[in-house]
């Protein structure tokens, strides 16, 4: 062992970041090896696991290379747990009666550690955690927990909502890992397309709580934003779900990540993308998304990461505000409402007509908007609303529709713009 | 489908300058083969044996220490696999890489019990 100079708050500070960075990996290789129904098993290992690791660490120093300590660590565990268990357990169906004989379990293990193994393994869990048999929120609270190592106070804070209400998404979760003994597999024709959907569905979740403005915490925010790359990223780099669908929800990562550090101004207020400064947008982000962009562009079909990438990616290539292509934007914004009719998307599609046509079409097309009513309490309709009566001089509309949409958000950035907004009528 | 027993006698790696190599590629070899068998739903289970033992016997009850025959011909580990008969049992049991050392493998049909 080197030297033992390591304080306990080194050791602390080192298994926090190795639980966010290695933990996913670790609980996806044991569920390979224990089976989808023991996933708590998996995460109790782990747990162990880490706890150890601290405990020994603090005693006899911090090892050369504290991943491959973990790793050998999580092995040795899974062997103690079959040998205990393989007499009134079954693990993975594939290779639990050769993990319960002396001949091949050790040999198994192995397999299963392989680094190769370990990159499916996560694909694996993803495509689990995305099963549809799971309700939404806990899919993402399961991705969180089990893949992105987050605690629960963390994902609680995320979502601003107590420890209970996780924990509670947590148990519905893994009930059906434990009542459902699915097995843990990448799928493959015909299948794959629907439950790849799903997961890069997820995917696009994840990374929108991210940058949801009521998202309080930003340290965890810029994690997570990161951790959906990685995700979206280990499926682009696997060739049965490196599906230009696939590439183009990646693109419009890259894109959407790109313009982050121009939407707030040194106070922490947020700007609108018109008063953005668009030096301070990752140009190197934007070409890799504009690369994966055009990996995306082959085959026939289109889906809506396509054209939601290729949005952005008009965004990012207008050189200023002024110089938006709105006709090609909105052309996108019309096969896309086709795609998934949302009352968002056509939202989010009376801002490109407004630019065009101006206020009143915008607004024309806001009130035509099939199911508008369902986004009665959403923040950003009536900051919208507020916007358009502000353009059509209609101040008392205007004053309405911007004191609405300050009830409904918690975000202090958010409720600072539309105070700046009421204030200038 | 029925089970059979398969009981293992000699087969040991002998001693020699690459014994180690040897060791490892055996263990490669019963891993592959066992698990082919895992692949096709067969191999149920089974464990090596440690050596040494105790023989208890007659009705003294006189305790030996049991492996008394020549190095070959020591039991040293089983498996149960499921099989239709008795041809595809020796079919399984010919890939076994306990030929390669010298080694037996007996297949038994495990039976029922009237009840």
């Amino acid at each position: 062992m080197p030297d033992t100079a390591h304080t306990k708050a080194d050791v602390l500070q080192l298994i926090a970041s190795l639980t966010r960075a290695e933990s996913g990996k670790l609980i996806a290789v044991l569920t390979r090896i224990f089976g989808v129904h023991n996933l708590s098993m998996a995460e109790d290992a782990v747990q162990d696991v880490l706890i150890k690791a601290m405990q020994q660490w603090e005693a006899k120093g911090i090892p050369d290379d504290p991943v491959a300590w973990l790793f050998s660590a999580a092995r040795n565990r899974a062997i103690d747990i079959i040998r205990k268990y393989r007499r009134q357990q079954t693990f993975a169906t594939d290779i639990s009666s050769l993990l319960g004989s002396e001949y091949t379990a050790a040999a198994t293990l192995n397999d299963c550690f392989k680094d190769e193994e370990i990159k499916d393994d996560q694909l694996r869990m993803m495509f689990a955690c995305s099963h549809p048999s799971i309700p939404r929120e806990g899919q993402i609270a399961l991705i969180l927990k089990t893949l992105c190592g987050f605690s629960i106070p963390q994902i609680a804070r995320a979502f601003i909502c107590s420890v209970d209400t996780i924990e509670k998404r947590l148990y519905r979760a893994r009930q059906v890992f434990r009542q459902n003994n699915f097995s843990l597999d990448i799928p493959s024709g015909h299948a794959l397309e629907e439950r790849l959907d799903n997961v890069l569905e997820t995917i696009y979740l994840l990374f929108n709580e991210a940058h949801s403005t009521s998202f309080q915490n930003s340290l965890v925010r810029e994690d997570l934003a990161a951790d959906s790359i990685s995700l979206c990223k280990l499926l682009a780099e696997h060739n049965t779900t490196n599906l230009p669908r696939t590439y183009a929800l990646l693109a419009l990562l890259y894109l959407h990540s790109a313009r982050l550090p121009g939407r707030t101004d040194v106070d922490g207020n947020l700007l609108l993308m018109n008063k953005q400064d668009r030096n301070l947008w990752n140009k190197e982000m934007i070409s890799c998304g504009k690369a994966y962009l055009n990996q995306a562009s082959v085959g026939s079909t289109i889906s809506r990461y396509h054209l939601e990438a290729a949005i952005a990616y008009e965004h990012c290539k207008a050189a200023s505000y002024e110089d938006t292509d709105w006709e090609t934007i909105l052309s996108f914004y019309d096969i896309l409402m086709q795609l998934v009719p949302s009352p968002v998307i056509l939202l989010n599609r009376s801002v490109a007509v407004k630019e065009l046509q101006g206020a009143a079409m915008a607004l024309e097309c806001i009130k035509q908007i099939p199911g508008i009513d369902y986004l009665n309490e959403y923040y950003l309709l009536h900051a919208i609303l507020g916007e358009l009566y502000a353009e059509m001089k209609l101040i008392p509309n205007a004053r309405t529709h911007y004191q609405k949409a300050l009830s409904l958000t918690v975000s202090t950035a958010e409720q600072n713009l539309i105070q700046h907004k009421l204030n200038m009528l | 489908m029925k089970e059979y027993l398969f009981v293992f006698r000699g087969g040991g790696v002998p001693e020699g300058p690459n014994r180690q190599e040897l060791i490892a590629r055996d263990t490669e070899n019963w891993k592959n083969w066992m698990g082919t068998l895992a692949q096709s739903g067969k191999f149920v289970g089974g464990n090596p044996l440690a050596a040494g033992g105790k023989t208890l016997r007659g009705k003294a009850v006189k305790i030996t220490d049991a492996p008394f025959a020549e190095a070959k011909e020591v039991l040293n580990g089983y498996i149960i696999v499921n099989s239709h008969d008795y041809n595809e049992a020796v079919e399984m049991a010919k890939g076994c890489p306990i030929f390669e050392f010298d080694g037996s493998v007996e297949v038994r049909e495990l039976a029922k019990m009237d009840m």
